[in-house]
C-alpha cells in the first residue's frame, strides 16, 4: 500500500503543463531629433542620410553620374535628378540623329518597381538606346550618347558612343555587392556615389515625377526617396505626429515605393514653399527600426531654399 | 511466469487422421508445431526413433500399440518423457507440448507468416523487439526503441519529426504496420516515429528486405509490424506508467484489461508532454516562469500528445474476432525568435496532428487446416499548421494569413485484406491466396486540386513446400491493379535449409530473392509546397520504384540449459531502379525524380548469448551506399559505414532488479555532392555513440521503478548533412540528441491475481 501511495504522490508532483509566457517590456522610444540638410538653393547636391546615426553619410553633385546598374536585379536606373531620358533605336550604327526623340523618350518613374524603369529586365539585353544626358544645375543641356547594354555573369557590359559613332567605348562594370547600384558616368566610367546600402535611409534629391493631370507630364521635383534596400514608409495624415507610437506603427502596412515621402510635404504657394504640417511619415528602415518624421521647413536660417529642416524620433 | 508453463500437459484432440500419430507443439503463443523434434518411441516390441516433419507430426502405422513410452527432445526446448495411451479402435492424434529453454530463441512472429511461428522457423529473417526490451530501454515511442537497432539509422527534423532508414534506404521505402495495417500520414515520405506510442505494444517485428508480395507498396527496404497486446493476465488488471526525463518529458498513461461479456477488453489512454529543449539548457532545467525573450526559441520543439485506445477481442476454437480503435492528438509549437530589432514580436508556428485508426479483424478456421482471415481498417490522418504573429509585450496573437503559412494535409486510408491459408499435410505444402485493397485519399492545400485519390487492388499468393528433407522453399507472387499506374508484377523466392547438427545445436541457412516496389505517393505526384523556405513540387510523370533484393544468412545456434547462443552472419544487396528521390531542381526548387539507380549492400554479424541471468548481444554491420557520382567521376563506387552494437542485461536480487546497458555506434556517413556541376565535394555525417543505461527494480508486487541515463555520450548536434532530408544543406549540424539525460519511470501494475 505504501508503494502505491508513493506512486501517486510522485505522479502528482511531476505533472506539467504548457505555461503561459511572461511578457517582455515594451521598447523605449528614442529622443526627438531636429536637423537640417542642404541640397543647395539650386538643388545641385544629392544627400544620403542615416536616421539611425543622425548624419549625412555622403553627398555628391547630381551631375557626377549618369547611370546606375542594379546589383540585385537586371535593370538600369537613369540619373533622374538630371531629367535624363532614353529612346529605343533599331540599329546602333545607323541612327545618328535625335529625330523622334521627343515623342519616344522615356523616363524612370521613381517608384522602385522594376517595370517602372525605362531600361528594365525585359528589354535590357536586346535593345539599343539613345540617351538624353539631361541638364546640369544651371539648366545647361548635357548632350546625347548612344549605348547598348548586356548583363553577363554578374557584371554589365556597356558599349557607348557619340551620336556620330565617334568616341566609341566598351566597358565592363562589375557588380558591387554591398551597394544597391554600380554607378557609371559616360565620362569617368565607374564612380563612387552611393554609400553601402545598409548604412543609409533617405536620399534628398531632385527626381522626375509623372503628373497625369491635365496631361501626362514628367516633371523634375525636389524631395526624398527611400533606400531601395528593405526600407519602407507610410504617409500619415489622420494622426497627430505626437500620438504616433510603436504600437500604432506595428499595426500598419508599409509601402515599398521609393517616393512614399516624395516631394509633396511642401507646396509652392506661388512665391515660396509652405510645409504641409499635417503630413507625418513613418519609416521602417532596413534594420527593422521604426522612425516617425515630419518636415518643419524648406529654408535654412538665412532663407536659402533647398534645405529641408525636419524632426524625427525612433519609436 | 506462469508456473503451469513449466509442466507438460497433454491434451487430446480428435482431429482428422488416418492413423495413430503424434504432434509436437510449443507452449508459446500460437502453439506452433515443432519440426525436427526427436521422438523415441518405446513399446512392447521395440524402440523406434522418429523425427517430426515440418508440421511437427510423426505417423505411426502400428495401430495396435495401446501404451507407448515416448521421450521427446527438440532444439531449444526442454526434453520430456511420457507415457501415452492410444484408444485401440480409433485413429488418433495426440499433441505433446514442449517448453522453450530460452524464450529469446523461440520468439513468436506473425508478419508474412501463415500462422504464428517461431522466429527461426520463419522463411524471412525477422527481428523481434519484445516488451521486455521496450521496458528495459524505457522506450516511449518507436523512435526511442529503434535507436539501438542494427542497420537502422534515425534522423530528426525538428518540425517534421523522426524518420529512419533501413539498410541504407530511406524511410519512404519502409512499411510501418500496426497489427498488419499500414500506418498512414507520411510527410515527405516519412512517418514521424515519435508519434507511434508503444504503450499497448506487445512486440515489434522487423523484417529487412522486401515484403512486397504480401504488403505491396513501400515494403521495399523493410517492414516494421507493431503487434498489440491481445491477452490479459487474470480477470482484471490496471496499469499505470509515468515517465520523467530531465530533457523535459512528462509522460503519463493508464491502461486496463478486463473480461467483458466473454471478450478480452482493453482501454488505455495517456498524455506525453515535452517542454522543449535547447542546446544551452543545463541537464536539470525546468523553466517555471518562461519569459518571452530569446529563450523562448527551442531547438527541440515543445510537444503535447494525447492518445487513447479501446479494443476488444474474442477467441474461440474456430474463430478470432477483434475490434480496435485508436486516437492520437499532437500539438507542436515552434516559438520563433523575437524579431529584430525590437525583440517584441515573434512568429510562432503551430502544428496539430490527429490520427484515428479503426481495425476489425476476423479469422475463421475452416475444414482441413485451412482458415480465412480478413482485416478491415480505416486510418485517418490530419495535420494542420499555421503561423501566429505574437506581440510579446501584450501577448496578443493573431493568425498570419497567406499561402504557405497555413496548411492542412489529410489522408484517409482504407485497407481491406483477406487471406485464405491452407495446409495440405500430405504433400507438406502450405499456401495462401490473398486480396489486398488499399485506397488513399489525400486532401490539402499542398496537393494539386486539393484532393487526390489512389486505389491499389492487389492479388497475391505464396506457397511453401517442405517435401525435401531439411529444405523449405517458398515462392510468391503479387499482381495489382492501380488507379494511376500499371504496377509491376512482384515475385519472391525464399529458400531455407535447416539441420540439427547435434541434439542441442542447429544450423539454418536462408537465401532469398525478392522484388520490392513502391508506387509514387499522392504527395510525390501532386505535392505543392512553396513558401519562403521551401519550394517542393510534385512530379506527375513519376514511375514506380522497383527493387531487387538478395539476402543470404547463416545461423548457428546452440541451446543448453546453461548457455544458449545464436550467431548469425548475413548479407544483403538491394538494387533499386527508378528510385524516387527528392532532389534539387534548381537552386531553390525541389521536386521528386526517378533517379536511375541506387544500390546498397551490407554485411552483418550478430551474436546473442544467454547465460544464467545474463543476456548479452554483440553486433557488427558494414553498410555500403552507392555513390552515383562514380558513374561520371573518379570517386569510390560505394561508401561504407560501420555500425556496432552491444547490449547487456543482468538480473539479480532474485530477479527483482535488472540492470541493462544499450550501446550503439553509428559510423560516419560520407556524402559526395556536386557543386556548380563541376566540383565534387565530400562531406561527412559525423559518427557518434549512443548509449543508455537503465536499472529496473520491483519495489513491491505492484510498483516497479526504472531509473537511468540516456545518451550517456552526451550527443547533441552532429556535424554533417541530413540523410535524404529536405532540410539539409552542406556543412551544417544535424540535431541528433538532447545531450545526456536522466530519467525516472514508475509503473503501477494491479492485477486481480496479484491481489490475492
Amino acid at each position: 500500500m505504501r508503494s502505491k501511495l508513493f506512486y501517486l504522490i510522485v505522479i502528482f508532483i511531476l505533472l506539467s503543463c504548457e505555461k503561459e509566457e511572461l511578457p517582455v517590456e515594451a521598447p523605449t522610444p528614442g529622443e526627438g531629433i531636429k536637423t537640417t540638410v542642404s541640397m543647395q538653393p539650386n538643388y545641385q547636391d544629392q544627400i544620403f542620410f542615416s536616421l539611425q546615426n543622425n548624419n549625412l553619410v555622403s553627398s555628391n553633385k547630381k551631375t557626377d553620374w549618369d547611370l546606375a546598374f542594379s546589383v540585385t536585379s537586371e535593370y538600369v536606373r537613369l540619373n533622374s535628378s538630371k531629367f535624363m531620358s532614353v529612346m529605343q533605336i533599331e540599329d546602333l550604327k545607323l541612327k545618328t540623329d535625335t529625330i523622334g526623340f521627343y515623342f519616344n523618350k522615356r523616363f524612370d518613374k521613381n517608384t522602385g518597381k522594376i517595370s517602372d524603369f525605362a531600361i528594365n529586365r525585359k528589354e535590357l539585353n536586346s535593345n539599343n538606346y539613345i540617351v538624353d544626358l539631361g541638364f546640369d544645375e544651371n539648366g545647361k543641356h548635357l548632350g546625347f550618347r548612344k549605348m547598348k547594354i548586356k548583363y553577363l555573369n554578374n557584371s554589365y557590359v556597356i558599349e557607348h558612343s557619340n551620336l556620330d559613332n565617334s568616341n566609341n567605348k566598351s566597358e565592363i562594370l562589375p557588380l558591387q555587392i554591398d551597394n544597391n547600384y554600380t554607378y557609371f558616368s559616360f565620362d569617368n566610367s565607374i564612380v563612387n556615389i552611393e554609400p553601402f546600402k545598409n548604412s543609409w535611409d533617405l536620399l534628398f534629391t531632385q527626381y522626375v515625377h509623372f503628373f497625369y493631370e491635365p496631361s501626362f507630364t514628367p516633371y523634375l521635383v525636389t524631395g526624398v526617396l527611400l533606400n531601395p534596400y528593405n526600407t519602407l514608409a507610410i504617409k500619415i495624415q489622420d494622426k497627430n505626429y505626437d500620438e504616433i507610437d510603436f504600437d500604432f506603427a506595428q499595426s500598419l502596412i508599409f509601402d515599398s515605393n521609393l517616393d512614399v515621402i516624395g516631394y509633396d510635404w511642401k507646396t509652392f504657394t506661388g512665391s515660396d514653399f509652405k510645409i504641409e504640417l499635417n503630413n507625418s511619415y513613418i519609416i521602417k528602415n532596413n534594420k527593422g527600426f521604426y522612425y516617425k518624421l515630419r518636415f518643419l521647413d524648406f529654408y535654412d536660417n538665412e532663407g536659402n531654399k533647398g534645405s529641408p529642416n525636419f524632426e524625427y524620433q525612433l519609436l | 511466469m506462469k508456473s503451469f508453463l513449466y509442466f507438460l500437459f497433454i491434451s487430446l484432440f480428435y482431429i482428422y487422421a488416418n492413423s495413430q500419430s503424434l504432434k509436437v507443439i510449443s507452449s508459446e503463443e500460437g502453439k506452433y508445431a515443432i519440426e525436427q523434434a526427436k521422438v523415441i518411441v518405446k513399446h512392447q516390441l521395440e524402440t523406434e526413433i522418429f523425427f517430426t516433419n515440418r508440421l511437427g507430426i510423426i505417423e505411426m502405422n502400428h495401430k495396435h500399440f495401446v501404451e507407448i513410452k515416448v521421450s521427446v527432445s527438440a532444439f531449444g526446448y526442454l526434453s520430456i518423457k511420457d507415457t501415452i495411451i492410444y484408444l485401440e479402435s480409433e485413429s488418433t492424434r495426440i499433441e505433446l507440448t514442449l517448453n522453450p529453454i530460452s524464450k529469446e530463441l523461440t520468439n513468436t512472429v506473425i508478419t508474412g507468416q501463415y500462422e504464428p511461428v517461431s522466429e527461426i522457423k520463419s522463411m524471412h529473417k525477422i527481428r523481434v523487439i519484445n516488451r521486455e526490451k521496450i521496458d528495459n530501454m524505457a522506450a516511449q515511442n518507436l523512435k526511442d526503441v529503434l535507436t539501438n537497432e542494427m542497420n537502422i539509422r534515425l534522423s530528426q527534423d525538428n518540425t517534421l519529426g523522426s524518420s529512419l532508414s533501413i539498410q541504407g534506404l530511406s524511410g519512404q521505402n519502409v512499411k510501418i504496420l500496426m497489427d498488419g495495417v499500414p500506418i498512414n500520414g507520411r510527410l515527405n515520405g516519412n512517418i514521424d516515429l515519435s508519434q507511434i506510442n508503444l504503450n499497448n505494444i506487445e512486440r515489434i517485428e522487423i523484417i529487412e528486405g522486401p515484403l512486397s508480395v504480401q504488403y505491396g507498396t513501400d515494403a521495399l527496404a523493410g517492414t516494421i509490424n507493431l503487434i498489440t497486446k491481445k491477452n490479459i493476465s487474470g480477470k482484471f488488471g490496471i496499469k499505470s506508467n509515468s515517465y520523467y526525463e530531465s530533457s523535459g518529458n512528462f509522460n503519463q498513461s493508464i491502461s486496463s484489461g478486463f473480461n467483458f461479456l466473454g471478450f478480452n477488453a482493453f482501454i488505455n489512454g495517456g498524455r506525453n508532454y515535452f517542454d522543449g529543449w535547447k542546446t544551452i539548457d543545463p541537464t536539470f532545467f525546468y523553466d517555471f516562469n518562461p519569459i518571452a525573450d530569446t529563450s523562448r526559441f527551442k531547438d527541440w520543439k515543445p510537444r503535447e500528445q494525447y492518445f487513447a485506445r479501446a479494443a476488444i477481442n474474442k477467441k474461440t476454437n474456430k474463430t478470432f474476432f477483434s475490434f480496435a480503435t485508436d486516437f492520437f492528438d499532437e500539438k507542436i509549437i515552434n516559438r520563433g525568435l523575437p524579431r529584430e530589432p525590437y525583440l517584441v514580436t515573434a512568429l510562432d508556428d503551430y502544428y496539430y496532428t490527429q490520427r484515428i485508426a479503426n481495425n476489425i479483424t476476423y479469422t475463421r478456421n475452416l475444414k482441413r487446416n485451412s482458415k480465412i482471415s480478413t482485416i478491415l481498417a480505416y486510418n485517418y490522418f490530419n495535420r494542420i499548421s499555421y503561423t501566429k504573429f505574437k506581440d510579446l509585450v501584450t501577448l496578443q496573437e493573431r493568425i498570419v494569413d497567406g499561402e504557405g503559412e497555413n496548411d492542412t494535409s489529410r489522408f484517409d486510408n482504407i485497407t481491406i485484406r483477406s487471406v485464405y491459408t491452407n495446409k495440405i499435410e500430405k504433400y507438406q505444402l502450405d499456401y495462401e491466396i490473398g486480396t489486398d485493397i488499399n485506397t488513399e485519399t489525400a486532401f490539402g492545400k499542398r496537393i494539386e486540386n486539393n484532393k487526390q485519390f489512389l486505389g491499389d487492388y492487389a492479388f497475391f499468393s505464396t506457397f511453401s513446400f517442405s517435401g525435401i528433407k531439411n529444405f523449405d522453399i517458398k515462392p510468391g507472387i503479387r499482381y495489382a491493379f492501380n488507379t494511376t499506374y500499371v504496377p509491376p508484377v512482384i515475385p519472391s523466392l525464399h529458400l531455407k535449409y535447416s539441420k540439427l547438427i547435434k541434439e542441442n545445436s542447429n544450423l539454418v541457412l536462408r537465401g532469398s530473392y525478392a522484388k520490392g516496389f513502391r508506387a509514387p505517393t499522392l504527395k510525390e505526384l501532386h505535392f505543392y509546397f512553396v513558401d519562403i523556405n521551401h519550394n517542393i513540387q510534385g512530379n506527375p510523370n513519376l514511375e514506380a520504384e522497383k527493387s531487387d533484393n538478395f539476402s543470404l544468412g547463416v545461423i548457428y545456434m546452440k541451446a543448453n540449459k546453461k548457455v544458449t547462443y545464436k550467431t548469425e552472419l548475413s548479407a544483403f544487396y538491394n538494387d533499386i531502379n527508378n528510385l524516387i528521390t527528392l532532389a534539387q531542381k534548381t537552386n531553390t526548387e525541389f521536386s521528386y525524380f526517378n533517379i536511375n539507380t541506387f544500390i546498397t549492400k551490407g554485411l552483418n554479424l550478430q551474436t546473442d548469448i544467454y547465460y544464467k541471468k545474463i543476456k548479452a548481444n554483440l553486433g557488427i554491420a558494414y553498410i555500403g551506399r552507392y555513390n552515383r557520382l562514380s558513374e561520371f567521376y573518379d570517386v569510390e563506387k560505394f561508401l561504407f559505414t560501420p555500425e556496432f552494437r552491444t547490449n547487456i542485461m543482468y538480473k539479480f536480487n532474485k530477479s527483482k532488479t535488472e540492470i541493462s546497458l544499450f550501446y550503439k555506434y553509428n559510423g560516419a556517413i560520407e556524402v559526395f555532392s556536386l557543386i556548380d556541376n563541376s566540383d565534387i565535394i565530400s562531406s561527412k555525417i559525423q559518427g557518434f555513440n549512443i548509449a543508455d543505461i537503465t536499472l529496473q527494480h520491483k519495489i513491491s508486487n505492484t510498483v516497479n521503478i526504472t531509473i537511468g541515463s540516456k545518451n550517456i555520450f552526451n550527443i547533441k548536434n552532429i556535424n554533417g548533412v541530413a540523410i535524404g532530408g529536405t532540410h539539409s544543406s552542406g556543412g551544417n549540424t544535424v540535431p541528433m540528441g538532447m545531450g545526456r539525460t536522466y530519467f525516472l519511470g514508475l509503473n503501477l501494475d494491479i492485477n486481480k491475481k496479484n491481489e490475492k
